[in-house]
């Protein structure tokens, strides 16, 4: 295959150095676009989330197709698992039904000792929350980031900032929105901030990612009671997120700080709820035509 | 006698082979793979590729290709723009630098140069994400990522080697 070709004459003795120096020059290029990029998106740039949005939203039919054989693959894995302790796992069902039915009757009753005493008093109703539920089709992992990506977005009435839950309870927040995609940014990323309250001694506090599987709880007042075990629920506070909803138990208190186990399992989240959380008069429905201000459900 | 063009074109798409296979290997390590705790340390299978591809056919996997590919990486991972593109510039630099070293010797040295190389590109991604945000990021994460990386890399060179047989053989 070798044949003698143009590069071989004089003209490569000259080609040669200046396309070794024009790679070079490339090279050194690059490395200063890398660099200036990694100072540009420090500055939280509007085009920076704009090239990041289109990027995800470009991958997610990819995404989206190829995640759903390795979702099944899981599945099987798992009932594969699960096959061994049928019986056992049964019994435990049944005791826990019985037990939940119990729960149900009161949780009937006190649903509707409620409605009826706010109705007395005429308290103001908390906005109706509407789930969008979606499918998480990449987990970016990697010790640097938490975050999913879904495959709901801003056509499917995903707004920034909503809150996003999984089977047990809170997961963190939406991010960023594109066209049909979205990324959550989960409780456990470095950059997550909820504001937080602990069920007993309504105490309010913010949950703090680090990294780790296990979020710290800070700001908490210095004479706060909190103990392993405790519940943790989001506050409501700030408006974005709807409050009361679950997200963990306290797990350790030690004098470094308090950490947070959350209900949620971070290796097997699959489909997650967004929800539509919809203040009177803090969005306004011509720019979020997702809401439900738009879609008249919430109206009484 | 002139090439025809259909042999150029043949050529043209065997030579987008390394670019379009690490793009794919990129895609797949994004999936949710949800064995537990494995996509928290899933390999850098990008490091791996661009490695690979710039010891045994750099001029398929020239910089800029290099740059791009990282980019993808960043807006697939959430990690700060231009991060994996300077850690994969990185690698593909040191490697071309040092080709002469690797190309036509035992395997052994190739996973010894890909060891230094890479854990360099990792310390050094490390350090850039803790001046990104100002704080000390646990490094156990990192250097688990790093271990399997290191190990898989025989696997995936073989990989990348039957591929390098089986279409580039004359590119």
């Amino acid at each position: 295959m070798m044949r003698p070709t143009a590069n071989t004459g004089k003209a490569a003795t000259v080609a040669g150095p200046i396309r070794v120096f024009a790679q070079r020059l490339t090279y050194i290029l690059l490395m200063i676009t890398a660099v200036s990029l990694l100072v540009l998106g420090k500055a939280d740039l509007v085009l920076m989330e704009r090239v990041r949005t289109i990027g995800v939203d470009q991958a997610a039919p990819f995404l989206s197709y190829f995640s759903q054989p390795i979702a099944s693959i899981n599945r099987g894995i798992d009932r594969l698992r699960a096959l061994g302790d049928l019986a056992a796992e049964n019994e435990l069902l049944r005791a826990e039904n019985a037990r939940l039915k119990q729960w149900q009757a009161v949780s009937r009753r006190l649903d509707q000792e409620n409605t009826r005493l706010r109705n007395l008093m005429n308290a103001k109703r908390d906005p109706l929350v509407l789930p969008i539920t979606a499918r998480v089709i990449s987990d970016s992992g990697g010790p640097f980031v938490k975050t999913l990506i879904i495959n709901a977005g801003r056509r499917d009435g995903v707004r920034k900032g909503q809150a996003v839950l999984g089977e047990d309870g809170l997961i963190g927040r939406v991010a960023q929105v594109g066209e049909r995609a979205a990324r959550i940014l989960l409780l456990t990323d470095l950059n997550s901030r909820v504001p937080v309250l602990l069920e007993n001694s309504r105490q309010r506090a913010i949950l703090t990612g680090d990294n780790t599987d296990r979020p710290k709880i800070e700001f908490l007042p210095a004479n706060a009671q909190v103990s392993p075990g405790d519940r943790v629920v989001t506050s409501g506070d700030g408006g974005l997120l709807p409050p009361g909803r679950p997200i963990g138990v306290v797990s350790s208190v030690t004098e470094g700080g308090v950490r947070l186990q959350t209900y949620a399992d971070w290796d097997r989240i699959e489909f997650v709820s967004v929800l539509r959380y919809d203040l009177p008069r803090l969005t306004r429905p011509d720019q979020n035509p997702g809401d439900i201000g738009e879609s008249g459900l919430g109206q009484q | 006698m002139n090439p025809g063009l259909a042999y150029r074109l043949n050529l043209m798409l065997r030579g987008t082979v390394p670019a379009l296979l690490t793009l794919l290997l990129i895609l797949l390590v994004n999936l949710r793979i949800g064995l537990a705790g494995l996509a928290e340390v899933a390999p850098q299978v990008a490091m791996m590729s661009v490695f690979y591809w710039t010891v045994h056919r750099p001029y398929l996997m020239a910089a800029p290709v290099v740059f791009v590919l990282g980019l993808v990486e960043d807006i697939l991972l959430g990690t700060p723009l231009g991060l994996n593109a300077l850690a994969l510039l990185v690698i593909s630099g040191i490697a071309e630098s040092q080709r002469a070293v690797f190309v036509g010797q035992a395997f052994i040295v190739n996973w010894v140069g890909f060891t230094i190389i890479c854990g360099f590109a990792v310390l050094l991604t490390w350090l850039m994400v803790c001046l990104y945000y100002l704080t000390l990021i646990d490094p156990t994460v990192s250097l688990i990522q790093l271990a399997i990386t290191i190990l898989l890399f025989p696997l995936f060179a073989a990989f990348f080697t039957q591929v390098r047989q089986a279409v580039l053989r004359l590119i």
